[in-house]
Formats: C-alpha cells, structure tokens, sequence
C-alpha cells in the first residue's frame, strides 16, 4: 500500500537509550530515498497474525552497509511487540519513506535540536546530515536522570551536547525550556521533538524571541525579518509521532490541526510548523 | 520422525456413494464459482464479489485504488461524510492495544460536497460499487443529508447508501444510534422516505436488541444489515495519567473484536432479516470464511488493508476454493454453514 514493500534482513540490534530499541536493516534498494525525518512502516505479524504498519523513525542511514537504522517507538497500551523479539538474520517488510523531510535552509549555520528520549530517534539522522553539510548543531537533550540518556556517541563528535536532567545527575539540574532562551538566539533554525511539554517548551521560547525581535530600543516594533528567497522552512519545526496507520494519508489516524489547516503526518509530516499548529498533537 | 516416504499406493476404499461425491467435487473448478452476490430484493444490491471495504480504513476514494486492486472488490463504502465538516479531534487518534488497535477519527470530514468534488471522480471510475458511508446525529440531518447527496448520486454512479448506525445522535446525548433499536429504526424509516437507492444499515457488535434491529429493519426499509462496526474501548497512557487516546474512548479493531463480531452475525443472521455483511477483525482468507460461516453473505474488510493489500484477492481465491470443494457453483453456499439448525 503506497509504496511497495521491501525486504529487510535485520543486520543488528542497539538500544539509542536504555529500553529504547534500534534496529539496523540491510535495505540497499531503499536508503537512496531516506532523509532525515522520514520514517519506515515496519509490517511483521504479531501474535495471532495480526499485522499491523507501525511507524518508526529514520536515526540513521549506512550507505556503505547499504542499512537503515530505526528506532522501535514505545506502544500506547505499554505492550511488547514482535518486533522486539526479531532476530538477526530474520526479514521483515519495510515501507517507505513515509512522511516528509525536515526542511533545512539554505541559509541555516547554526542548527538547534531539542529532544526527550522518545525525541532523540527522530532527530539524530538530522543532527548527523547538517553537521556533514557544515552546519554547526547543537543538541540540547532532556531526561529524568543520568541513565536515561542516549550516549553520546551516536552523534557525530562536532555537534554540541547540552544536557538537562530532573535529578541533576548530569549537566542542568532542570528541564531543557530553562536552557531555552540563550539558544534559540544563537541558532538559526531549531527543530524539536519529543512529548508535548518539550514541544511546548520550544515553541514558547521561540514565540519570546519573536517578539524580542520585534521590539527595538524605542519601543517601536520593527520591521519583521523575511527569510532570503529559496528560504521557506518554518524557523521551528516540531517533529510529531504516531504509531500506525495507513500510510497513504487516507485514514485520518494521524491528522493534526494546524494554522496552515489540516496536515496528514504520514504524508505531509512529521514536521509542521510548531508556532502553527492547534492541537494537543501540535507543539 | 522422519518423513514418510512416499509411495503409489493403493485407492483408498471408499464407498460407492463417497467416491460418487469425490468425483462431483472434483468437477467444480473453484475459477467457475460464481462470487456475484445480489443483497435485498426491495432495492436489490448486486456485487460482482462479496467483498466490502469498510468505511474509514482507505478513506474517501482518490487514494484507494492505489492502496489496493479494486478490481478484486465487491463494494467499496466510501470514509463516512456528514452534512457540515467534521473535526477529528486531537492526537493521539490511533494506538496499538493488545491484539488490535483503537482509533477515534470522530468520523472527521469536510462535509459531504466538498468530499464529492473531491473524490467524486473517483468513484464514478471505480471498477467496483461504490457506497457513501452517512453520518448524522438527528433524524432531520439525515434527511438533509440523504437530499443534498441524492442530488449528485446518479452522476457519481453511487449503488448504495450506508446509514451509520455506531455514530453519535444527538437524542441519545451523544450515545450510537444503535444503543437503541427505536431510535436507529426511526433513522432508518426516515431514509427509506428520502431514497429509492439500495440501504445499508451498519452496527457494531455492541448494538442494543441487535436480534430485533435484525429482523425489523427491513420493514423500516434496510436492504442489507453491515455488522461491521467498531465496538467501544478504552486504554490508559503508560504513566496510567490519562487516556492512550486523547478523545479518551475510541473504537476497535483487529483480532481483539473478531469473536465477538461473530456473534453478533450468527445472532443477527438467526433473526432472518436483511441479509448480513460481516466484518470486525477480519485479516485472513481463513477468518472470511468463518465469517460467511457465522452467517454473512458478504465480508467487510478493514485495517488488516493496511498492511496485506492482497487480503481482497486472497480472500476472493479462497472463497471460490471452499465453494467448490462443496460441490457447490455460488457463494452463498457458505453462508451460514456453522449455525446448523438454527439458521435452516
């Protein structure tokens, strides 16, 4: 459906973070086409043959290997599922890219990620794409503790790693919005992702700024800044997730509201604008 | 245990009588099964096979016929439309649950014209009958509704209407229409006055007096009954904080609804009514044939799509293979075949 399906012969198992699985898939008939931000439908049966598209995150791209590595996304109901228990060598289907791209200025030198845990997996392939372009990124990482973090060498040695934990086991004692504020005027562009409260953290930070900008010395408001032509990425993207679906943009499983009006994830996501969008699934 | 080897041998004995019936079977070949079904006789719906597309799953028709080969389907109903557009209501809308999923869409959609001049074409091109799935909360809506679609239906080659009968009505403060067999009956009655076009009336497993819904309907004018529907669910978040789904109860599919949705078809074929689509859960050839079994003349297909496009294909091979190896040239042959005597 959509795209056809393509075997992939699962090359090796990794944890991004402690519980949170990676596959690496050999797929060399399908990598040309996968940017950062683009997900794979992994379709394998569960229990009783039921099988369902589940949606899981591009982190990283192995033209050598001729790989994709993806990230299994935790399930609602808090359920193990197959894909968890695949073994090396085993070939499931994959299909894809699903989804959009996350759309990179061309003007952008200093890159912003924020992530979670959950987050992390939807932007490391970017984090190791714009750093290869020569763009300067800096990742700020949210997690309850210490534990809980990606390592850091799943990103590439050049990109800046900012880390708040609630416990203060490392870096910030604090969420990444008290970080916030001193970055967003650094950077660029910015992308997050990750639960609502760090999507919501970024977009009111991001929201300050503007007006921030908007204000000069007089108190007069000044003249809003356009973006050079060729320029058209929102300056904060929000990278939301979904679970499953169609695939196709046809079962509104995954639709969210936006200023912009309705963007379907699977199709016209997972980024959308995060100062457009108007609903919980929104930033 | 090593494998038996094989050998020529001798006939197996049989009676006169059985070697009789092995011959007769032998000479129905499944591609001269006939899969054609026609449902109703008031306003009589004829599908080339007996496979349904659900409402929802493949959405209003631009993007189906590149998910799945049509050609392999009976009838495909099309997303439910409403008279004025529909919010969906807010992620997450669709999570996985134990040996399923639970959605809740909210039935979202831009209003019935602007989903007929968008994917109006696509029905009229489709090589398959093509149902407009309807979502009303009042009598009166329905009935506009119905007016304002009947005004294109011809054109658009539309062979049926589905009266939804698991979405939310206002007199029931906002309960499905089908937790009242009063209530769907009045919203049937009022559809058969405001359309000569072939009915269906669709309901969950968790319909109210489904037994009676069954057998009164087609007085009150359905041609055919879809128990199809999505029962209720619900599901917690991980932290146990809040609802899995952000509209808190959704509806189900998957195997998890597939026992129950085969009672509620043997229930409702034992009311001897309109003939019955049967659907919930259905992801293998193996579970439509329990299906037509439980009582259905027709399958309805839904999110097992998503995954297996060839489902309709497989499912119309398979049918055609236990017909004829009954001995038998049509479909209908098998329905009903697991409710003995109180189907006959």
């Amino acid at each position: 459906m959509g795209s056809t399906p393509v075997a992939g012969e699962l090359l090796a198992i990794g944890e991004l973070a402690p519980g949170r699985i990676a596959l690496e898939f050999r797929a060399p008939n399908l990598i040309a086409a996968l940017r950062p931000g683009h997900a794979l439908h992994l379709v394998r049966p569960e229990s009783g043959g039921y099988r369902v598209r589940r949606v899981a995150p591009v982190s990283r791209v192995d033209l050598l290997r001729g790989s994709v590595e993806v990230a299994l996304q935790p399930r609602a109901d808090g359920g193990q599922d197959a894909l968890a228990g695949l073994r090396i060598g085993e070939v499931i289907e994959l299909i894809g890219p699903i989804g959009q791209p996350i759309l990179i200025n061309k003007a952008t030198m200093r890159l912003l990620l924020i992530a979670d845990g959950e987050g992390f997996a939807w932007v490391r392939a970017l984090a190791i794409a714009a750093t290869s372009a020569g763009i300067s990124v800096t990742m700020l990482q949210q997690a309850e503790t210490a534990a809980d973090l990606p390592p850091a060498s799943l990103l590439p040695d050049v990109v800046e790693i900012v880390v708040a934990t609630s416990d203060g086991s490392i870096g910030h004692r604090g969420t990444v919005a008290d970080l916030l504020a001193e970055y967003v005027v650094w950077a660029d562009q910015a992308v997050v992702a990750g639960a609502a409260d760090i999507r919501g953290a970024a977009t009111s930070a991001v929201l300050r700024r503007r007006t921030a900008d908007r204000t000069t010395a007089s108190g007069k408001p000044a003249r809003t800044r356009t973006a050079p032509a060729g320029d058209r990425a929102p300056w904060l993207q929000a990278l939301l997730a979904h679970e499953i679906g169609c695939g196709i943009g046809a079962c509104g499983g995954c639709t969210v509201a936006t200023r912009a009006g309705q963007v379907r994830l699977c199709r016209e996501g997972p980024a959308v604008d995060a100062t457009g969008s108007a609903s919980k699934g929104g930033a | 245990m090593p494998p038996r080897k094989r050998t020529k041998a001798a006939a197996p004995r049989t009676s006169r009588t059985a070697q009789v019936a092995v011959q007769a079977i032998e000479r129905i070949n499944p591609l001269t099964v006939d899969l054609a079904v026609t449902l109703g006789t008031e306003h009589p719906l004829r599908l080339e096979r007996p496979i349904v597309v659900a409402a929802g799953p493949l959405g209003f028709g631009n993007e189906a016929g590149s998910a799945i080969d049509l050609r392999e389907v009976g009838l495909f109903v099309v997303r439910g439309i409403s008279l004025r557009p529909r919010f969906g209501g807010l992620m997450p809308r669709l999570v996985e649950v134990p040996g399923g999923l639970m959605h809740a869409v909210n039935r979202e959609n831009p209003g019935a014209d602007e989903v007929i001049d968008r994917h109006g074409a696509s029905w009229r091109s489709a090589p398959c009958a093509v149902a407009l799935s309807l979502v009303a909360s009042s009598v009166k809506e329905l009935a506009q509704l119905i007016a304002r679609v009947e005004r294109r239906a011809d054109e658009l080659g539309i062979a049926a209407l589905e009266i939804d009968l698991t979405a939310p009505c206002d007199g029931l403060d906002g309960g499905r229409w089908e937790s009242s067999a009063d209530e769907a009956l009045r919203l049937i009655d009022t559809a058969r006055g405001a359309t000569d076009r072939p009915l269906i009336a669709k309901v969950s497993s968790a319909a109210s007096e489904l037994r009676r819904l069954a057998s009164e309907s087609i007085d009150a004018g359905i041609d055919v009954l879809s128990v199809s529907g999505s029962p209720h669910g619900f599901l917690p978040d991980r932290a146990r904080r809040g609802p899995a789904l952000a509209a808190g109860i959704g509806e189900l599919s998957g195997p998890l609804v597939r026992p129950a949705a085969l009672a509620a078809i043997a229930e409702a074929a034992s009311g001897a009514g309109a003939p019955i689509i049967g659907g919930g859960g259905i992801g293998s050839p193996a579970d439509a044939l329990d299906t037509f079994a439980a009582g259905a003349s027709a399958v309805s297909l839904g999110t097992a799509l998503w995954a297996d496009p060839r489902l309709p294909g497989a499912v119309g091979d398979s049918l055609r293979r236990a017909v004829a190896a009954r001995g038998e040239t049509s479909v209908l042959a098998l329905r009903g075949s697991a409710l003995g005597s109180r189907h006959e």
